[in-house]
């Protein structure tokens, strides 16, 4: 079920009453019939995968129990290697081996042996990104003893297939969302009229923002030799408010959906094309997944090879980038686009006392001097999603080379122009509300404080109302169910 | 080797470029601003050199404070 | 209030009678809102609300003369081919009388409710069903609104808007309903006219004499809707209770020949009843024949026509 679907919100309303009102007596109660809601949801998108679901979850429930008994640390490194490694082939069968067969075949040949290695036909099992990720963020966490393993089977496998973030996150942490499943939660109004409002804010920003900016980069990425340089470029800006429109909206969805069962998830997003640098802009986007692999790939290598001072925290933070790449998907130009950010961080390695965190300082406070660094960090994003979202490494040169040459004044040849016009309004109108709400996580969050109802009320109407006017009905599924 | 409170103090004023900072042995990083992930490393590093030990990853991620580096360091 | 609270908690009772009032509030603000938009800004400007004139506009005079036309020898229903393939002069010549009742990209969803309406009245011998294989592969959003602009008929209009549950369907629909109210007949102003197609008679489209510019045209498969599908057997089925026989005709048309699945077409047509497939019974030139790669300009048409008339519905069928 896609969020924006009749029977999601029928689901939703239905799962919504019946938990609070006859199915809160204990906390197990609350639990199970989360974790039945959630399968449902899953069901309904792919019964078929269901049961890799279910081995996941038993694998890392169980070998963390199995790696927390062992007693020496060697047996301990040696199960959670062994799961770990379980999880990844099976991550990397679904997700991969398409991709390492392609190369391997491509490779053979520029050797000169014709091998076909054989690709199959494989889907991808929808999440599995996700929960796998959750269920490796567990499992290591208590290998490093950060956490102790939580028995109660239910609980963790709620904590895993949580329906608001089993399909695209956010990457929940054991120790953020398991100790709220343990106790029982209680109904609370302010919560609940917090929640719609994010649910509000998310939709508007995927229904109008996103999906109206859709056909335009469609359009675009898939004939950029026959555009010319203006229009490559507002294809690159429309695809930034694209796929931040689309995820960021999922994310609020998600959270405020889970806000209404009392249960808060991770923040995924902070305004992050307001970032100053590369690194801010790490912090500020994806969050959930850029502190996973904070955690559980940068810090083991950076602790690994910390006697080989800066080139050390240069591997580390270019591997993991190169993670991120492959992670978001098996083509050449995934894989390029992580590797384009990891060396954008050379000048914070090397320059001065080194770097300070993968992440950026993360404040509100701005001047006017800031925003040239503003511009020329969205500029080098930009830059970056042109391979991100091109097919492939070939179309993706031939996008760079239309956007080089060519001159800025020429009229961008593309069709509605007058439409993408006003969608780019939508757009300035939308950084103006974040801006001005950018000291909360929900930039709309601030009109549940005016006295009146009426205007309250009309302006949740109002929004709503634009969401009707100007959604776009013919583009649905969200950009990042692929991963 | 014998190290004591005293002797880590300096390392942590200058890894996290703070003269002011108070480091007691229950200190732990969330007491602390500027103690994040990569300056733990810095940390680490800064530690290993100056008093010339070797702490294994194990060591390093069960420090719940800074205490607990000085009983490791006590142990080389 | 105090009858929620048997069943719910005070806090969940104050939610859900708070989010009802809510819904209300919201239905006329949204209501208010509609009819300002659509009133005051241009057709660009909003995207999911149209009111004006539908796709060419020769649907409003159809609708005027099906409303008025009785008991016919045929009547075509369908898409386009079935208001721009059937010359009810030259059925005249005849001595048949047609009537074309089809508009742009009209799907099965439509022509059914179209037929609920008109069949009895207009009484034909026989149906003349125009197939277009594409257009059974649409949801049937363009055709609605089509037809909704142009109908005055409200219960017709409203069941359109159902049967395709649209949010561009349906704001059109709620605005079209408050401006009949505030304003009845606001619909009657819309005139066709056009330098490239005239309105001729009995439904019937006549485009200006061109040929046709072959252009590339892709491979496709046919892939018709379910619910379309579901829809296509209703409308038989209206005919079947009228007791009305009906004769299913694909007309000529270049896009036809490029579905790579176009054995499968015709044996699905040839299962419901009598199909003919004009591709297969002439042959006619892509260029001189034809004014774009699905439909036949006049010179074409005059080809067709007169040799379906005689050759099939006389001959075959005995109309006369």
């Amino acid at each position: 079920m896609l969020f924006n679907s009749i029977d999601f919100i029928v689901f939703l309303a239905v799962v919504f009453v019946l938990y609070w009102n006859f199915l809160s007596k204990t906390k197990n109660v609350q639990n199970i019939f989360l974790t039945i809601a959630s399968f449902t949801f899953y069901i309904f998108w792919d019964w078929r995968f269901s049961l890799l679901l279910i081995f996941s979850v038993l694998l890392n429930y169980y070998g963390a129990i199995l790696v927390e008994n062992q007693s020496s640390s060697r047996s301990r490194s040696l199960f959670l290697t062994a799961v770990v490694v379980l999880n990844i082939v099976v991550l990397g069968f679904f997700k991969y081996y398409n991709f390492f067969a392609n190369s391997a075949s491509v490779l053979f040949s520029k050797f000169g042996l014709s091998i076909d290695v054989p690709t199959l036909s494989i889907i991808l099992p929808i999440g599995i990104s996700f929960y796998t990720f959750h269920g490796l963020s567990y499992i290591i966490d208590v290998y490093y003893k950060r956490i102790k393993t939580h028995r109660n089977l239910v609980d963790y496998t709620l904590f895993v297939t949580y329906f608001p973030l089993l399909v695209a996150g956010p990457i929940e942490r054991a120790t953020h969302l398991l100790p709220q499943l343990k106790v029982k939660r209680e109904f609370s109004y302010i919560q609940c009229v917090q929640g719609l409002e994010l649910i509000l804010w998310g939709f508007l920003k995927k229904l109008v923002i996103a999906d109206s900016l859709a056909p335009f980069v469609s359009t675009i990425f898939d004939n950029s030799g026959s555009h010319n340089s203006t229009a490559l470029i507002l294809g690159a800006i429309a695809f930034a408010f694209q796929v931040y429109g689309d995820f960021s909206g999922y994310t609020d969805i998600a959270r405020g959906v889970s806000r209404l069962f009392g249960i808060e998830l991770l923040l995924n997003f902070s305004y992050p094309y307001f970032s100053r640098s590369i690194p801010e802009f790490w912090s500020r986007w994806h969050i959930s997944l850029s502190s996973w692999l904070n955690d559980y790939v940068f810090m083991p290598i950076a602790l690994k090879y910390r006697d080989y001072g800066k080139h050390g925290i240069f591997l580390a933070v270019f591997s993991t980038f190169l993670v991120s790449g492959i992670w978001h998907g098996a083509a050449w130009h995934f894989i390029a686009w992580g590797a384009f950010h990891g060396l954008l961080y050379l000048p914070f390695i090397y320059k001065g006392k080194g770097l300070r965190s993968m992440f950026g300082k993360r404040t509100e406070n701005y001047s006017l001097r800031d925003l040239p660094s503003i511009l020329l960090t969205f500029s080098l994003v930009l830059i970056g999603y042109i391979m991100f979202r091109a097919n492939s490494l070939t179309d993706a040169m031939i996008y760079y080379k239309g956007l080089f040459t060519g001159s800025l004044m020429e009229v961008p040849n593309i069709q509605g122009k007058t439409t993408l016009l006003m969608i780019f309004v939508f757009i300035l109108i939308l950084l103006i509300i974040e801006f001005k709400g950018r000291h909360t996580t929900n930039p709309i969050s601030h009109i549940a404080n005016i006295k009146s109802r009426f205007v309250r009320w009309s302006l949740y109407s109002l929004l709503l109302f634009v969401i009707g006017m100007y959604m776009n009905n013919n583009v649905s599924a969200f950009i990042y169910f692929q991963f | 080797m014998q190290a004591t409170i005293d002797d880590l103090i300096p390392v942590f004023r200058d890894v996290l470029e703070n003269d002011k900072l108070v480091i007691l042995e229950a200190t732990t990083a969330d007491d602390i601003e500027e103690w994040d992930s990569l300056n733990h490393i810095y940390l680490v590093v800064a530690i290993e050199k100056k008093f010339g030990v070797k702490f294994t990853t194990q060591e390093i991620q069960g420090w719940k404070c800074v205490g607990d580096i000085l009983i490791d360091m006590s142990k080389k | 209030m105090f009858q929620l609270l048997y069943i719910f908690s005070f806090d969940m009772s104050k939610f859900i009678l708070k989010s009802f009032y809510f819904l209300l509030f919201f239905g006329v603000f949204y209501t208010f809102g509609v009819f300002v938009l659509g009133s005051f800004l241009p057709t660009e400007l909003r995207p999911n609300l149209k009111h004006s004139n539908g796709m060419y506009g020769t649907t409003y005079n159809m609708l005027r003369d099906a409303e008025a036309t009785k008991n016919v020898d045929i009547l075509v229903i369908g898409a386009s081919d079935a208001y721009r393939g059937y010359d009810p002069r030259i059925f005249k010549e005849y001595g048949i009388d047609v009537f074309n009742m089809g508009s742009s990209s009209q799907t099965p969803k439509q022509t059914e409710l179209l037929l609920d309406k008109y069949l009895t009245d207009i009484n034909p011998k026989l149906i003349l069903y125009e197939v277009s294989p594409v257009c059974m592969t649409l949801d049937g959003v363009e055709s609605t609104l089509d037809l909704m602009v142009n109908e005055f008929d409200q219960k017709l209009t409203a069941k359109l808007v159902f049967n395709n549950p649209d949010i561009l369907l349906f704001n059109s629909f709620l605005y079209s309903v408050i401006k009949n109210n505030l304003t009845p007949g606001f619909k009657k102003s819309k005139v066709f006219n056009s330098p490239e197609e005239s309105y001729i008679s009995r439904g019937f489209v006549e485009t200006k004499m061109k040929f046709n510019k072959l252009m590339k045209i892709d491979s496709l498969v046919w892939k018709p809707s379910g619910a379309q599908l579901k829809k296509f057997d209703k409308v038989l089925a209206i005919a079947q209770k009228h007791g009305k026989k009906v004769l299913l005709v694909n007309a000529n048309s270049i896009t036809d020949r490029f579905f790579s699945n176009s054995k499968s077409i015709d044996s699905f047509f040839n299962s419901k009843t009598d199909f003919i497939d004009m591709n297969a019974n002439i042959t006619l030139n892509d260029t001189t024949d034809y004014f774009d790669n699905s439909h036949l300009n006049s010179k074409g048409l005059r080809s067709m026509n007169s040799f379906f008339i005689p050759k099939i519905l006389i001959e075959k069928y005995k109309l006369k």
